[in-house]
């Protein structure tokens, strides 16, 4: 098997080819492990009222002996102080009723303060110690939000809710919103058609039998233009006993990224310096039909791996797969079904992994979930794609 | 857990194989608290204790298991020291095979990076990182191992003559002729009864590859906390990583699921550590084409080196090297 790739198919081929069942959609960017976190994630804090207030900077740097680093937690985005109009209404509400009308503590120019992790200090220690450097004390204990909001809204809702808090732009908790939205505007125009290419090659392993309803296709854009250079259908039955989970290695995304590794090698190494490759169990050659006609791998990527390619997914891919995706440095991927018991890329899904953004790692990429507008192939699979 | 310093001793750290080397050199300072999270009902390693570090020893003991039921092994564990030291020296005979694939893969310029796979007792397959020879980011040593042992062919006559495990032809897995009609000599669900042994801890894919195919325990050397699936940065043996809250907001309350598998790290990490510093040296000496910067890096298996950034050369500027940071977050 060693597809030439002398074929010439322009877009508007596999135009036709697709017009049969046309799938629409729209694009919806996924959250990123920092975003969803960052939304959930509350600490609970000592805040304490200044009373009078020009001792404020006194009871600040008792706060910062007292509990150091606010007692290991990063606070920035929230003010340290805030005035009692300030406060969200609930908090307002329970310091009135333990207070005298004419207590100090409820004018609206009284000034609070963050002093930290209720986990460094007993409360009855904090209090005993302010009470060296304020006239009169009060604490209480609140939750507010442990990471920084990841917008102006969020940081609104959480003023109102918990704590004046402010949004700084320049943090960042997932890929940066112009570059997204400038990856959505290039793909939005032929994302149907990539992910109805990825319907028909799953349909067709299915068919087959060679494997689940599960297909990629790998794309590359050069100057505006797409191109498809690998397309697969799921393998993991391919020469393989009906039973158990099926070839590992024959997923639709490791067998397509093994297509364009396929043909980096070919490109690289000249036909007398080709080593061989032992094929093993896996299912890098194109199988189908489908596979054959639009395998074109000298079209590949910039020559590293397949960087910056794009990738389009019937199915959320499993957490190998999404692993798979990220060491190889793809730039973009779509997907159609979530698949939250097994899908390693959503970070609001059951296993939460997040893996298309994620700090640790050393690669991230823009990725997106193509809801579909009606039920999409393989809808009743359920579990590793 | 956040190794104090860090920043100070290398502000321009990046890739994961100099993480390695600075865990191996922080490894070495006394530090308080827990250093392996990737423990498990079954399997203690949370420690709050530094491990011995004064051998290559591994971090924490395994619980041990019935090695077999014969008497005198039952004698035996009536002693568990001596089980033990016993336990250990054959889970170090392994674990030196798995650093002689390392050591292959290092002959042949791919990232050190070896593992064997046991089956009764025996090695029935090896693996080394293949990255660099086969342009492919995802062939770790693990795939590699797997593919090699499920792709063997059956012994044509007589039956297996050079055993497959003490069982030899009697074993179900290996089933003399063939393997379930796929004119193979193991069946896929030989895994299910192997143990792996791998130079560094597997990385998020290789994690997940190996609880999909069902491996029984996995006992690695050098800790990945890049990309390691089994304790680096997420704990796919168990529950798929899936993290479950308890009321204080602590992770706990995992139930144990069938696909999980016991994970033991910190066996002859010094030496699997010693490997990847003898990669980065050769990998320098090499001395790339200035052209090639920010394009071609060595991939490696979970632990990524851009050959030309992060020299330990301080006087360089690296700062120009977009690669190691990914993609998109760093792009302006
Ligand atoms: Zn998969
Ligand atoms: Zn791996």
């Amino acid at each position: 098997m060693n597809p030439k790739d002398t074929s010439q198919h322009t877009p508007k081929e596999i135009d036709s080819k697709l017009a049969l069942r046309l799938v629409t959609g729209r694009l919806v960017p996924l959250k990123t492990t920092l975003e969803i976190s960052a939304r959930y994630s509350v600490v609970n804090v000592y805040i304490a009222a200044v009373f009078p207030t020009q001792k404020a900077s006194a009871a600040l740097n008792l706060a910062g002996k007292l509990v150091p680093n606010d007692g290991g937690l990063n606070l920035q985005h929230l003010s340290r102080f805030a005035k009692y109009a300030e406060l969200p209404e609930t908090i307002r509400t329970s310091i009135s009723s333990t207070q005298p009308p004419e207590s100090p503590f409820l004018e609206h120019n009284a000034k609070y303060f963050i002093v930290g992790s209720t986990v460094a200090i007993a409360e009855q220690d904090l209090i005993e110690a302010l009470s060296s450097v304020l006239d009169r004390v009060l604490v209480y204990t609140a939750p507010v939000p442990l990471l920084a909001p990841t917008s102006q809204e969020q940081a609104t809702l959480w003023t109102s809710k918990y704590w004046r808090t402010t949004f700084n732009k320049n943090h960042s908790f997932g890929p940066h919103p112009h570059l997204l939205s400038k990856g959505e505007e290039e793909i939005r125009e032929d994302v149907a058609k990539w992910m109805n290419l990825a319907a028909e090659v799953a349909r067709e392993s299915n068919k087959t039998g060679s494997g689940e309803e599960l297909g990629v296709v790998v794309i590359g854009r050069w100057n505006g233009i797409a191109r498809p250079i690998a397309v697969a259908g799921d393998g993991r039955w391919l020469d393989w006993p009906r039973e158990g989970y099926g070839n590992v290695t024959a997923h639709a995304a490791l067998r397509a990224i093994g297509m364009v590794a396929e043909g980096l090698r070919r490109k690289e190494e000249s036909e007398q310096t080709q080593g061989t490759i032992e094929e093993g169990i896996f299912q890098d050659q194109p199988y189908g039909v489908i596979e054959k006609e639009l395998y074109r791998p000298s079209e590949g990527s910039d020559g590293y791996l397949c960087h910056n390619l794009e990738i389009y997914c019937t199915h959320e891919p499993c957490v190998m797969c999404s692993m798979a995706i990220v060491h190889s440095r793809f730039g973009k991927v779509v997907f159609g079904q979530r698949m939250p018991k097994t899908g390693g890329l959503c970070a609001d899904g059951d296993l939460g992994h997040g893996l298309f953004w994620r700090k640790e790692l050393n690669w991230t990429l823009h990725a997106w979930h193509w809801e579909f507008d009606a039920v999409g192939p393989g809808a009743d699979f359920d579990g590793n794609a | 857990m956040e190794l104090p310093n860090r920043q100070l001793l290398r502000p321009d750290y990046r890739s994961g194989y100099l993480d390695l080397i600075f865990r191996y050199i922080l490894s070495l300072l006394p530090k308080p608290g827990k250093l392996f999270n990737h423990s498990n009902d079954s399997i203690t390693m949370s420690s709050t204790t530094p491990p011995d570090l004064s051998l290559s020893t591994p971090s924490k003991e395994y619980p041990l298991p019935a090695m077999s039921e014969t008497e005198e092994e039952a004698a035996t564990a009536q002693h568990p020291e001596a089980t033990d030291r016993r336990e250990k020296t054959t889970h170090l005979n392994f674990m030196r095979q798995a650093l002689a694939m390392a050591e292959r893969a290092l002959d042949t310029n791919e990232t050190p990076v070896g593992c064997v796979f046991v089956h009764k007792g025996a090695v029935i397959g090896r693996g080394m990182n293949a990255t660099n020879r086969s342009y492919n980011g995802t062939r770790h040593a693990e795939f590699m191992a797997i593919s090699s042992i499920l792709s063997e062919p059956a012994p044509v006559s007589p039956p297996a003559p050079d055993g497959c495990g003490p069982d030899g032809a009697g074993d179900r897995h290996a089933l003399g002729g063939e393997a379930r009609g796929r004119g193979k000599k193991y069946s896929p669900d030989v895994l299910m009864e192997c143990d792996l042994y791998v130079t560094v801890e597997p990385c998020i894919m290789c994690a997940s590859l190996l609880r999909q195919v069902g491996v029984r325990r996995v006992f690695f050397g050098a800790g990945n906390e890049k990309f390691g699936g089994t304790g680096g940065v997420l704990n796919v043996h168990r529950g798929n990583g899936k993290i479950v809250l308890d009321e204080s907001g602590a992770d706990g309350g995992r139930r144990r699921e069938e696909s999980d598998y016991e994970v033991s790290g910190g066996w002859l990490r010094d030496e699997a550590i010693l490997m990847l510093q003898r990669f980065y040296m050769q990998e320098n000496d090499r001395a790339p084409e200035p052209k090639a910067r920010g394009k071609k890096g060595v991939v490696l298996a979970g632990v990524e080196v851009d050959v030309e950034v992060d020299l330990p050369d301080p006087v360089r500027d690296d700062e120009d090297d977009d690669l190691s940071d990914g993609g998109h977050g760093t792009e302006s």
